[in-house]
């Protein structure tokens, strides 16, 4: 069937081009605009964590979908927007470290709550529950949090941002997503 | 794209933000009406408009509510007319709850 096999690939592809291209999209407004606004609100906030994190909403609901494929689908756009914000050379060792926890983790964090129980994944005899994706997202951010506080050593106050930044940045990226379909099927799509 | 279903996924996971939220914008007939198309769709893809009025859940409606709940559910995307039909046959779009 080497049709079929084609039709396949093209589809590991495009799942890789679509969640690739959301989390640089997640990352650049991330970036480039709630970051310097969070900037100019709580200038005291001393830290470089973002409190309005996208990338994790894009890294938890791809991981929600596609599994540990997620992993492939997301490591070009992880790659590609580490590689903007870093200056360090790719070889460096925190730049892997956070490329590498940044994309494993989600996965991840599904994984081990389904080892005890609790299984979130999207699946057809599931019924859909954000709720749940939304406590894996927690979870997830923990993991996050205390693998790049162990292996990277980031500050307490760090820890405490990037927790509310990844679990506001899920809960505002399912929101706006949200907000799209409503649109979209105003408009008879 | 990806695989349609992940797309539904995707969408009855929203869905269900939404209807948390309160955000749902269904009448109470309007809601009878999908759950019946929906029940009806595991049959068969294709919904005629005949066996929906005969579906308990419709059976008390009056018809031009129920009329205009099919419009509504159309407009909102709920429900598309079935491939080269313009009334009375319809397919469901978003997986029911």
């Amino acid at each position: 069937m080497p049709h079929f096999k084609c039709l396949k690939n093209n589809l590991w592809f495009l799942e890789m081009l679509a969640v690739s291209i959301a989390y640089i999209l997640a990352f650049f407004l991330t970036h480039y605009l709630f970051y310097p606004l969070q900037l100019k609100i709580i200038p005291e906030f001393e830290s470089l964590a973002n409190l309005m994190y996208l990338p994790h909403g894009v890294r938890v609901l791809a991981a929600w979908l596609l599994g540990w494929r997620s992993v492939v689908a997301i490591a070009p756009g992880a790659f590609v927007s580490q590689n903007l914000l870093f200056e360090q050379p790719i070889w460096d060792f925190d730049f892997f470290g956070v490329f590498f926890i940044g994309i494993v983790v989600a996965p991840l964090a599904f994984s081990l709550l389904k080892f005890a129980k609790f299984d979130a994944s999207a699946r057809e005899e599931n019924p859909p529950c954000w709720q749940c994706v939304m406590v894996v997202g927690i979870f997830a951010s923990l993991l996050n949090a205390l693998l790049a506080n162990l292996v990277l050593g980031t500050l307490t106050i760090d820890f405490l941002g990037y927790l509310v930044g990844d679990v506001s940045g899920l809960f505002f990226l399912v929101l706006i997503l949200m907000l799209v379909f409503r649109q979209m099927r105003a408009w008879g799509y | 794209m990806i695989e349609t279903s992940k797309i539904a996924q995707l969408r009855r996971l929203l869905h269900s933000m939404e209807e948390s939220l309160g955000l749902v914008e269904l009448s109470s007939t309007e809601r009878d009406v999908y759950y019946a198309a929906s029940e009806l769709s595991e049959q068969d893809r294709i919904v005629r408009s005949d066996d929906l009025q005969d579906h308990p859940l419709i059976n008390g409606v009056a018809k031009p509510t129920y009329f205009r709940a099919l419009k509504t559910l159309v407009k909102l995307g709920y429900l598309h007319h079935a491939a080269g039909t313009k009334t009375g046959k319809y397919v469901v779009d978003l997986p029911s709850e």
